[in-house]
């Protein structure tokens, strides 16, 4: 299968990057989300990516192993006037970094162009292959 | 008495040659493929070819004929090959890479350059492999006809 | 008389093993070597094309059927296998073409 099946690693690399930015986009849309409908703040979410081992028909790739949530701790900020403020007067917001979320977003971004570019050599290299031989 | 049988008139050794540099031409490429699938997977290590390796073993060649990827396995949670193929034809290479907070030794600019060398390559190795085969078939229409 | 002379000279002559030339001996190289007959010839060139064909034939049905194949060695072996018909072609064209030659010489 060659070159065809790497169009599957390839494209996998791309759903893999996608879903990534759908969670970033989650994770900024929600960045000051204080209350979920389950009544807890907003954590950030994070895509656990695994490489696919090779095999014969299936060279490689990558999957997304789980959609984790983030464990780290939460943003406190004082502020006694919020309705969500704990008794100390500390609002618990979610642990999302804009700036962090944004870098994320361009290496996802990046990466998913490589793997376009990846995609796309793969069917030129298949296509001159298909040219040898005919007048 | 045997005869010679060592190349026949349609295998010539630059169709020989121009086939094994196409297999590693194809083979590298499932490996860069599969190092940008991977671009942002936290501690992957990018796997490539050894330099200068474009006439691999006749077991590799058989292995890649197979469809099995060559491995190296340094690490028993990598995937183990059938014996019959030679290993180091595809390594784990760490290559140094700066600005990755993530383990990872990908860098996207130095994948695609390879990518793209390779598809060059690739793209040469066909015409040349096309070119000899016309040849041949010229020579056997002896230039009459199509 | 010259039997005389060959008879009186024959105690003297040594019967020596003579080496077969090299492309007769059993276990000689075979790269280049000739060919023993041009029916041989035939017979290996044939037996040739037609392992070809049959490669050929083999890489395509099991890319067919899915199994993991390269595009490269599948193209190259059908490439091989139709230069090797051609020339098959070319080569009877030719023989048939040499007979009618001669069955049309006056006698």
């Amino acid at each position: 299968m060659g070159l065809i099946s790497t169009l599957r690693a390839s494209a996998s690399g791309l759903s893999a990057e996608r879903l990534r930015m759908d969670l970033i986009a989650d994770n900024l849309a929600n960045a000051n989300t204080t209350r979920t409908p389950d009544g807890q703040p907003y954590r950030r979410k994070v895509a656990i990516f695994e490489p696919i081992a090779p095999t014969p028909r299936m060279p490689g790739g990558v999957r997304v192993a789980q959609i984790a949530q983030d464990a780290s701790p939460p943003r406190m900020v004082y502020d006694p006037s919020h309705p969500d403020a704990d008794p100390n007067g500390y609002v618990t917001y979610p642990n999302v970094d804009i700036v962090h979320e944004m870098v994320d977003m361009i290496t996802a971004s990046r990466a998913y162009e490589a793997n376009i570019q990846a995609f796309n050599a793969a069917k030129d290299m298949f296509l001159r292959t298909l040219d040898i031989g005919r007048v | 008495m045997r005869i010679n049988t060592y190349r026949t008139f349609w295998d010539t050794p630059t169709l020989q040659a121009s086939e094994r540099a196409m297999n590693r031409a194809t083979t590298r490429h499932k490996l860069l493929a599969h190092n940008l699938a991977n671009a942002n997977t936290p501690r992957f290590v990018r796997w490539d070819l050894p330099e200068g390796e474009w006439t691999p073993a006749p077991s590799v060649q058989r292995a890649l004929q197979a469809g099995v990827l060559p491995l190296r396995t340094t690490d028993p949670r990598h995937i183990s090959l059938p014996p019959t193929a030679q290993p180091h034809a595809a390594t784990p290479t760490p290559q140094p890479t700066p600005m990755r907070t993530d383990g990872s030794t990908i860098d996207p600019e130095y994948e695609l350059a390879q990518l793209a060398e390779n598809e060059l390559r690739y793209a040469m190795l066909a015409r040349i492999a096309n070119g000899q085969i016309r040849t041949l078939q010229t020579a056997i229409r002896e230039g009459r006809g199509q | 008389m010259e039997i005389k002379g060959i008879v009186r000279e024959l105690p003297r002559i040594q019967i020596r093993e003579i080496e077969p030339p090299k492309w007769l001996q059993p276990n000689a190289p075979t790269e280049n070597a000739p060919y023993a007959d041009f029916g041989a010839m035939l017979r290996e060139v044939i037996g040739q094309v037609n392992d070809a064909q049959q490669h050929s034939a083999d890489l395509a049905q099991r890319f067919a059927r899915g199994e993991p194949v390269d595009e490269q060695t599948l193209v190259l072996a059908m490439e091989r296998a139709s230069l090797a018909f051609q020339l098959t072609l070319q080569v009877r064209n030719k023989v048939l073409d040499a007979y009618q030659e001669v069955m049309r010489l006056q006698v």
